[in-house]
């Protein structure tokens, strides 16, 4: 120790002396205006006397009760001529020295804690106001048929898209992938302010659901009575032909509030089949300008395949040699979006397959009113009706929270034999996991870009099952402009694809040979075999 | 020939300071919220998630070089190379070290005096270790730092921050005040970016951060 104090002792004296030999040969004006350090009288070791941001101390951010406020002394330290600390104690020739110390105490400054999601509110019901939606889903003309399909009509009008309009500044320095964009386009203070506005609040870990709508998959009689009598209602009720059985949309009573209800309705029914009507995300990517005018040539998938997303622009020549059959489930059409349009495009490649038709079903569960875009209730009408299509391979780039009836109808699905491809998410690297990614038994996706590394904000864990590119991949949107686009999303439909050309119809045999092939043809990135970040390992898109 | 290259290909790359991006932010087990409000060159603009913001260096092991703490506020100059660290080989010898001193003022509120003080810093890596958090488990590099009064040369405090390269951020942050004798350790509990970076599940996490450290201390 007390070698280690000589040393530091000399160290410091030759760089206190190193600038001061400077200093003998500089105009005496620049001497003045150095500003020079110590031995000026100050008081040395003392240290911030105004809690700097370092102390950490507990506290801040959340809930606030500790610090903040300026007060920030406390216990005795630092703060403002308060140096002292140790007062008393020997060491320190000169004097004043040390104490105050600094840091901590005091924490800094952010407290206050009030930023806390949540609104206020409410008084529960009455809302919708919107109105939801499209009851049922099953109007839209064009309804299933194929053959070209583009039942949606609403295509024309996909120039009134705000999040399809390129982004303003673009052509950014190569290595950014762009700007993100959020469903409509939204920022995240207009989206605060449309939230409150449509009655969309936060769960607990800061997930959005419509205030007072909760879901339930196959509810008993006694269940639902129980419920009944407690003051829930019944808004709309959905029978489900693959995933069996009946999917409930409910409202909570008026004098109950979020968490409560929610409470209140596991209290009477099995947690595990009800949950939040939560609003999942499929736009949380990066997209900018590219200045090609084409996207690569490449092979369709020559398969069957489905995907929950926002609607597809079905119109584009890009899309002619496939098969697209669009189905919206939060409104009356669909609505092509760049998300959903590039997400089919790396599914329906550039040319007819050698290996046979390709046919995309697509359910759009984002178009609609905004109150209830992405709602859970859609993504299992959804899921239901894809499942009925028969496709062996099911594509969902969205993120979201946990969600019991979610979960569930995902698991019926997969024990029917449906293979379920979704993006791992783009949350972060040390992010908690986001679903249905996560769920067992779905396939989780993550990101590599060009050079295969894996993509910045790409989620990791256990959960990721294969790597595919998704940072820059050139993508169309629902103008038919080539863009680059980035996430997660976009690596999640190169593995569905892949496994749905191995796949004619559900087969949960067939399904983990498939997988099992995949694994084998991965080219291992990261630590030697399977690890959190590339799972398997990379699968190129190539036909 | 041949050998050499093969050689150079087998070791890893030495671990180079982190680089944030807007939105990147990290949540820790006191609750605490460390969010990347911009970054203007080599330095970044931080802020919690009400407070106010404070500029520091991207090198974390230099203290916080602007801040405001109610009517006060403060300003370091460095002296020295902190950023002589880096890049950090992971090798057997990959042990590097810097010195610098901190040049400290502050004033109580806009009218007052500035008050300075200055301390020496001493930083030294060590090799890469497996640590395990609240947020996963990573290979991580300890970065020490030993802080001494500059007057005196008493140590004052000791920092270590386990830097994560995968992670591109420290998931541990050890602090030992000499003077008052207490340690505080926090560990990361989730990193977010992008869009998910949201105040309200920034709050979520930091909220159920704090209170499971209660129930810990509890």
């Amino acid at each position: 120790m007390q070698a280690r104090i000589i040393i530091a002792y000399l160290l410091m004296l030759a760089m206190t002396l190193a600038p001061a030999s400077v200093l003998l040969h500089a105009p005496l004006s620049a001497q003045d205006a150095d500003g020079g350090d110590d031995d000026d009288g100050d008081d040395d070791d003392g240290e911030e006397d105004i809690d700097d941001p370092d102390d950490e101390d507990p506290g801040d951010d959340v809930g606030g009760d500790d610090d903040v406020g300026g007060n920030d002394d406390v216990d005795g330290g630092d703060d403002v001529g308060g140096d002292d600390f140790d007062a008393g104690s020997d060491d320190d020739v000169g004097g004043d020295d040390d104490a105050g110390s600094d840091d901590d105490a005091g924490g800094d400054d952010d407290a206050g804690g009030d930023d806390d999601a949540g609104g206020d509110d409410d008084a529960g019901g009455d809302d919708d106001a919107g109105g939801d939606d499209d009851a049922g889903g099953d109007d839209d003309a064009g309804g299933d048929d194929d053959a070209g399909g583009d039942d949606d009509a609403g295509n024309d009008d996909i120039n009134e898209e705000r999040d399809d309009s390129d982004d303003a500044g673009d052509d950014d320095p190569v290595d950014d992938p762009g700007n993100w964009e959020l469903v409509g386009g939204e920022s995240e203070t207009a989206r605060a302010e449309l939230d409150a506005r449509d009655r969309i609040e936060r769960d607990d870990d800061g997930f959005r659901y419509r205030r007072g709508e909760f879901i339930a998959l196959d509810l008993s009689r006694e269940d639902l009575e129980e419920l009944t009598s407690n003051g829930f209602e019944v808004i709309a009720s959905e029978q489900l032909a693959t995933v069996d059985g009946t999917l409930l949309l409910l409202r909570g009573p008026r004098q109950l509030r979020g968490e409560a209800a929610l409470d209140s309705l596991e209290a009477m029914a099995d947690p595990d089949s009800v949950g939040y009507n939560h609003l999942f995300d499929s736009s949380s990517v990066q997209t900018k300008r590219t200045r090609a005018s084409a996207p690569p040539e490449r092979q369709a998938c020559g398969c069957n395949i489905g995907l929950i997303d926002t609607g597809v622009a079905t119109n584009l020549a890009y899309f002619k040699h496939v098969t697209l059959v669009q189905r919206a489930f939060n409104a009356k059409t669909p609505l092509p979006k760049l998300h959903g349009t590039a997400v089919a495009h790396l599914m329906a490649g550039t040319k007819r397959s050698r290996a046979g038709a390709t046919r995309i079903f697509v359910a759009d569960i984002f178009g609609g009113p905004r109150e209830t875009s992405g709602s859970s209730f859609a993504l299992i009408k959804a899921l239901d009706w894809l499942a009925a299509q028969n496709v062996p391979v099911i594509n969902i780039s969205l993120s979201g929270p946990r969600n019991p009836a979610v979960a569930k109808a995902i698991a019926r699905v997969s024990a029917k034999g449906h293979t379920i491809v979704a993006a791992a998410g783009n949350d972060g690297p040390a992010a908690p996991p986001v679903f249905p990614g996560a769920y067992q038994g779905v396939i989780g996706v993550t990101a590599v870009d060009g050079a295969n590394r894996i993509y910045r904000y790409a989620n990791r864990g256990t959960y990721v099952d294969f790597s595919a590119r998704g940072v820059a991949v050139p993508a169309i949107d629902a103008k038919g402009a080539v863009r680059d686009a980035t996430g997660t999303s976009f690596a999640a439909p190169i593995i569905a694809a892949r496994l749905a050309r191995e796949l004619r119809a559900p087969d949960s045999a067939a399904a983990q040979k498939a997988i099992r092939t995949l694994e084998a043809e991965a080219r291992d990135l990261g630590p030697p075999g399977r690890d959190t970040i590339y799972g398997a390992g990379l699968i190129s898109g190539d036909n | 020939m041949f050998a050499l290259i093969a050689v150079a290909a087998a070791l890893p790359a030495p671990i180079t300071m982190p680089a944030y991006k807007p939105g990147d932010a990290f949540v820790f087990s006191d609750g605490r919220v460390e969010r990347v409000i911009r970054t203007e060159g080599e330095q970044v603009v931080w802020a919690g998630l009400s407070g106010a913001s404070y500029k520091r260096s991207r090198n974390f092991i230099v203290p916080v070089l602007e801040w405001r703490s109610g009517r006060g506020s403060g300003t370091r100059q460095v002296r020295g190379n902190p950023d002589a660290l880096w890049p950090i080989s992971v090798g057997k010898n990959g042990g590097k070290s810097a010195r610098f001193r901190a040049i400290t003022e502050t004033r109580a509120n806009a009218q007052a005096a500035a008050k300075r003080s200055v301390s020496l810093w001493m930083c030294s890596t060590s090799r890469l270790k497996q640590f395990t958090v609240p947020a996963g488990t990573y290979s991580a590099i300890p970065v020490k730092c030993d802080r001494y009064s500059s007057t005196t040369m008493r140590l004052i405090e000791q920092r270590e921050w386990d830097y994560a390269p995968d992670l591109g951020h420290y998931i541990r942050r050890v602090t030992v005040n000499y003077l008052r004798g207490t340690t505080r350790k926090v560990e990361l509990v989730a990193a977010l970016s992008g869009p998910a970076a949201n105040k309200a599940r920034l709050t979520a996490l930091a909220r159920k951060a704090k209170a499971s450290s209660r129930t810990i201390r509890n």
